[in-house]
């Protein structure tokens, strides 16, 4: 169910990707190269399962055969992790792995030491797929880079620069902080809004901008803002 | 913390939307892309309904 929409610079939609394993793609990340796609989906047995969890929300790689000139096409596509709770939601719609974020390489042209960051929502932790872009088996559910502490439902994920995890919560209006060694440096109310608690179901959408730095969406007050 | 754009619309569920905006450097926000699920170049088993899983590739 669903697929990937191809745009091009103007917005029309010139291609889309289909396939079997692509079943309700939540969120998304690239390799630097284009090469390689990286995404959540959270349809695999949640609609059946009518409001209880379904242990099945998988998260693909989609390699891609990408030029100058023409069009991406896909190469192949693999599942690198499996069995992330997801269940469907009256106000979400779906509650499962969300969002994603690749950790900067450690050595120039080195991907092997890279990680892929989920957001498990449901279990209130943050995953690590190790190896994301070379990897042929699943690694299960990855793992635990972060649980509990300031994370209250985590929804939004992107990485910076210097590989630090900032993560958005969906219970309350906080963004916290996380090392690449997995410490929960420091949080922030983004929106005291509404709840209780404060900020409850505002956060959402969050990446990382080098020049404007950290960038989201604000669903209570239906704003887009910028941290430094 | 500042307010870049306030968006003049209701609240929009995941998988719901089918708008998206670009908020460019110099601040100011235009509509990229307005899907229309009708005329698609190729299948979309379910329909259209936008979700955070979005990028930009720099190739191709």
């Amino acid at each position: 169910m669903g697929c990937l929409l191809v745009r091009d610079n103007s917005g029309n939609v010139v291609e889309t990707f289909s396939d079997p394993m692509i079943n309700g793609p939540w969120d998304m990340t690239d390799s630097e190269d284009g090469a390689h796609l990286l995404v959540t989906n959270v349809l695999n047995g949640t609609v059946a399962a009518n409001g209880a969890v379904a242990n099945q929300g998988a998260i693909l790689r989609i390699d891609l055969a990408v030029s100058r000139a023409r069009m991406p096409q896909i190469k192949s596509i693999t599942g690198i992790a499996s069995g992330f709770s997801e269940r469907t939601d009256p106000a979400a719609l779906v509650i499962g792995p969300t969002g994603v974020g690749l950790s900067p390489a450690c050595r120039v042209e080195d991907e092997n030491d890279r990680a892929l960051y989920v957001v498990d929502s449901l279990n209130n932790r943050i995953a690590a797929i190790l190896n994301p872009l070379q990897r042929t088996h699943l690694a299960g559910t990855g793992l635990t880079v972060s649980t509990g502490g300031s994370l209250n439902d985590p929804v939004g994920l992107t990485v910076a620069s210097e590989g630090q995890i900032l993560v958005v919560n969906g219970n309350d209006g906080f963004i916290t902080e996380i090392t690449p060694r997995r410490k929960q440096l420091a949080k922030m109310l983004l929106d005291n809004t509404g709840g209780p608690p404060p900020g409850n179901g505002t956060l959402f959408g969050v990446t990382f901008d080098p020049q404007r730095g950290v960038l989201f969406v604000d669903d209570g007050s239906k704003t887009l803002n910028s941290l430094n | 913390m500042k307010q870049l754009y306030d968006f003049p619309y209701g609240r929009v569920l995941q998988r719901t939307g089918t708008t998206i905006m670009d908020a460019a450097p110099d601040g100011s926000i235009t509509t990229f892309a307005q899907i229309d699920a009708t005329k698609l170049p190729g299948p979309c088993p379910g329909g259209v309904g936008l979700t955070t899983a979005l990028t930009v590739l720099r190739t191709g």
